[in-house]
């Protein structure tokens, strides 16, 4: 795909009604949102067993525009004791035509492919898999036609992932909620009395405390709980950034709103021309009448999430390899003033050898050994690894000191 | 299928080298263990290369196993290391190594013929995604913590992959590996061994206008002794205790009392699973639950009342040396004072009562009381291994923040 080419608009449907508004704002390709089978659905129908509404709702798209895509998303976790419904589920999308399916579980992945060899599977990992070679194996493992990117991507490595992946259609999610963490618990419920266990009613703007006061919110509902950064992740001011990228489609994620059509319909706008105007090279190009408007729907703080750079990946190597590279002789367990410090040898010793003891502090004392003892006051010429040996006190080295040659 | 009952191995943690002794040493059948880079334990001591080496030698040499986890979820940069590691770890003819990212699996299956298992941060809930990993090259799944011994038994009966499943210490709130809330609050990935446990802070929250503060997420331990019966009927292949940053007395405790059960419920003895339990709630915890092994985690699973941890037993010191006359020479841990009542946790599984009459430093020079980071002689009348743990029964429960 050249770079430039304008990445088709994602995002998820769950009512036939919404359908004409989504199309027209722009948006080419519709996941239909089944609450039952869908971690991110809010719908307070999350009980509802009946998925005829998955028709209605393609049925509806194929009516007004028939080239739209359409996919259904199943991406709970999967248990075997669940099968039956996970069945009759993706036999019935197939049935009414849908052939794209988007999971993160790979046990789901292998069950649709065993329903049907041509389904196309989106993997939508939550977390983890963020880089080339752990979604290569993915594709291959699974046999997936595409890759919903995990947030933690930075820009490059996505560039480094979406160049080892050949005909894969690339997702990414450019606007939206943030997915903190998807618990079997519903800790919520739990928290205010069990007779709430069963309700259908989620619960939103929690706020954290004892760290910072950020805040996150949670959803508890019968998938369990949950949880979502008091942050959105907005690529719209990395335009400029985000052109460049070969993505197939750009995700809009815009279900955690209160007024989730309306967030949607105004992101797909901002985005088309804000687009349109760094492709044109108009750089003066001011989007504030759509930002004003755009920023009052989301109501949390816009970031652009890893998407620039993963500060996780900034890692002490120095101390790492200091570390890895640490041949301990053994360490002093006791200091008399004066007297003794007593050692624990992990490795053999000898008198005569030059040790070096590293103390807590960072000071290096050089000792070669002329006399050492045993735990009952017995001369030494040499001692193994595991035995306690004690020798003459010295200044500055305390207990903790380890010792190496 | 038909399948030949296996006596289940028991899998303990070790932080470092002395840890993996001392896991050996109480009845470990394996121990997993963590390098500086790629585990998800970046706050515990590790191993260098070398400590695994001779770790892994100390275990070889009792017909014993040794798992090094490099169960982080890579990132790009990771790749630049991994490879090298993995070539490095292999001259040391480790037994398998933990693995959660499929990328770091691949590499392993490419580059050397160390058995894979599955990490349990992978999320593997049904036997499909176990099929899968075992496609990838994996010969043992560690499942998520939210399945039932059957689930488990289904996975091994669909596959034949080796199943290993947690069954004593701390329980992740979420979906095994499905966390960024660490990553979120401090900037620490817990998947790349930075977790700081942000799901036990407390947490305000409105509903209905009615503002309510607490733990929300912080989920109790599991222990599932009483389960071992069970357990053994599942075709599991190892059973799991968590806890590599956790004391030398937990580890021997733990490690101890599911040695005694797996065994005596092996020769189908009578097992006294109160005495164990009770054994186990002495050791630090955050309250028990049986997790999900028989019943979906409810709200009973989690203590929203309080983060700290309980505990009744206090880790006193180590025997370091034995003397017919001076008695037992202990490196102290905590304050041990004349008229104390202590009690011996032998290698050999029995407890010693120690009654401390003298203290003395290890010039002869007698003491009060022997502060920790001290070394002292103890008046003992029985002789046990070097390496046993001292420990202190306390009055009632204490709770620790």
């Amino acid at each position: 795909m050249p770079a430039n080419y304008k990445p088709i608009f994602i995002t998820y449907i769950s009512k036939s009604a919404d359908v004409v508004d989504f199309v027209d704002a722009g948006f080419k390709s519709l996941i239909i949102d089944v609450p039952l089978f869908s971690l991110g659905a809010v719908n307070n129908d999350c009980v509802q067993t009946d998925v005829s509404v998955i028709k209605q709702i393609y049925d509806a798209i194929k009516q007004y525009r028939s080239d739209i895509e359409v996919s259904l998303c199943i991406d709970v976790l999967f248990y075997d004791k669940f099968e039956k419904p996970f069945q009759t589920v993706i036999k019935y999308a197939l049935s009414v035509g849908i052939e794209e399916f988007r999971v993160q579980d790979f046990g789901l992945a292998y069950l649709i492919k065993e329903i049907s060899a041509k389904a196309r599977i989106i993997f939508t990992p939550m977390i983890g898999y963020a880089n080339s070679k752990s979604l290569q194996a993915c594709v291959k493992s699974m046999g997936l036609s595409g890759v919903s990117l995990p947030i933690e991507m930075s820009q490059n490595d996505i560039i480094l992932a979406t160049h080892s992946l050949a005909n894969v259609t690339i997702d990414l999610l450019v606007q939206g909620s943030i997915l903190l963490q998807y618990s079997p618990r519903r800790m919520i419920s739990g928290a205010i009395g069990e007779d709430m266990l069963n309700s259908t009613e989620n619960y939103f703007n929690i706020e954290a405390t004892d760290q910072n006061n950020r805040k996150c919110f949670f959803n508890d509902n019968q998938h369990g709980l949950t949880m979502y950064a008091g942050i959105e992740r907005s690529l719209l001011k990395k335009m400029d950034t985000l052109i460049t990228l070969p993505i197939d489609r750009w995700l809009f994620d815009c279900r955690q709103s209160s007024n989730s059509l309306k967030y949607a319909i105004k992101s797909a706008y901002a985005y088309n021309a804000y687009y349109d105007a760094v492709i044109e090279g108009d750089n003066n190009y001011v989007m504030k009448a759509y930002l004003d408007e755009f920023y009052k729907l989301t109501l949390r703080k816009q970031h652009a999430g890893f998407f620039m750079a993963n500060r996780t990946d900034k890692t002490d190597f120095e101390a790492i390899n200091k570390r890895e590279s640490r041949r301990d002789v053994g360490m002093v367990i006791d200091s008399i003033r004066d007297k003794n410090l007593t050692i624990e040898l992990y490795e053999d010793i000898a008198i005569g050898e030059l040790l070096e003891f590293h103390t807590p502090e960072g000071r290096i004392k050089k000792l070669r050994l002329d006399s050492m003892k045993d735990l009952h006051d017995c001369q030494l010429s040499s001692a193994k690894e595991g035995d306690i040996i004690r020798i003459t006190w010295m200044r500055a080295v305390v207990v903790k000191t380890k010792l190496r040659r | 299928m038909t399948q030949t009952r296996q006596k289940p191995e028991l899998l303990a943690p070790a932080g470092n080298l002395a840890k993996l002794k001392l896991a050996f040493d109480y009845g470990a059948d394996a121990v997993y263990i963590g390098g500086t880079r790629f585990g998800l334990r970046k706050a515990a001591d590790n191993f260098s290369i070398y400590e695994m080496a001779k770790g892994i030698d100390y275990a070889h040499n009792r017909n014993k196993k040794v798992y090094v986890v490099l169960n982080g979820m890579a990132h790009q940069e990771d790749f630049v290391n991994i490879k090298s590691a993995i070539n490095e770890l292999k001259t040391i003819n480790p037994d398998a190594f933990i693995v959660s990212d499929t990328g770091v699996a691949s590499l392993v299956k490419n580059h050397s013929a160390v058995p894979i298992h599955t990490s349990t941060q992978a999320s593997v809930l049904n036997w499909r995604a176990a099929k899968i990993w075992q496609n990838l090259g994996a010969s043992r799944v560690v499942v998520g913590r939210e399945l039932s011994l059957e689930d488990c038994k289904l996975i091994n009966l669909k596959t034949g992959i080796q199943v290993e499943t947690f069954i004593h210490g701390s329980m992740c709130i979420s979906h095994s590996g499905k966390c960024h809330i660490s990553n979120y609050f401090a900037g620490r990935d817990s998947n790349r061994g930075g977790c700081i446990q942000s799901c036990r802070y407390r947490y305000d929250f409105n509903i209905k206008s009615k503002q309510q503060s607490k733990f929300l997420m912080n989920a109790r331990d599991i222990m599932a002794i009483s389960l071992v019966p069970k357990i053994l009927q599942n075709n599991i292949a190892s059973l799991k205790i968590e806890g590599r940053m956790k004391s030398e007395l937990y580890i021997a405790t733990a490690v101890r009392c599911y040695r005694k059960a797996i065994d005596e419920c092996w020769q189908g003895l009578e097992v006294d699973f109160k005495a164990l339990e009770h054994e186990l709630s002495g050791i630090s915890n955050r309250g028990f639950t049986s997790g999900n092994l028989e019943t979906k985690a409810g709200a009973d699973s989690i203590n929203y009342q309080y983060a700290g941890y309980n505990r009744y037993t206090s880790f006193m010191g180590t025997v370091k040396g034995v003397d017919d006359v001076k008695g037992l020479a202990i490196e102290v841990r905590e304050n041990i004072n004349i008229g104390d009542h202590l009690q011996c946790l032998s290698k050999d599984g029995n407890i010693y009562p120690l009654e401390v009459t003298s203290l003395t430093n290890l010039n002869g020079g007698l003491l009060d009381r022997a502060t920790p980071n001290k070394m002292v002689w103890i008046k003992a009348d029985f002789n046990p291994a070097i390496g046993a743990l001292i420990r202190k029964v306390l009055h009632k429960t204490e709770t620790r923040t």
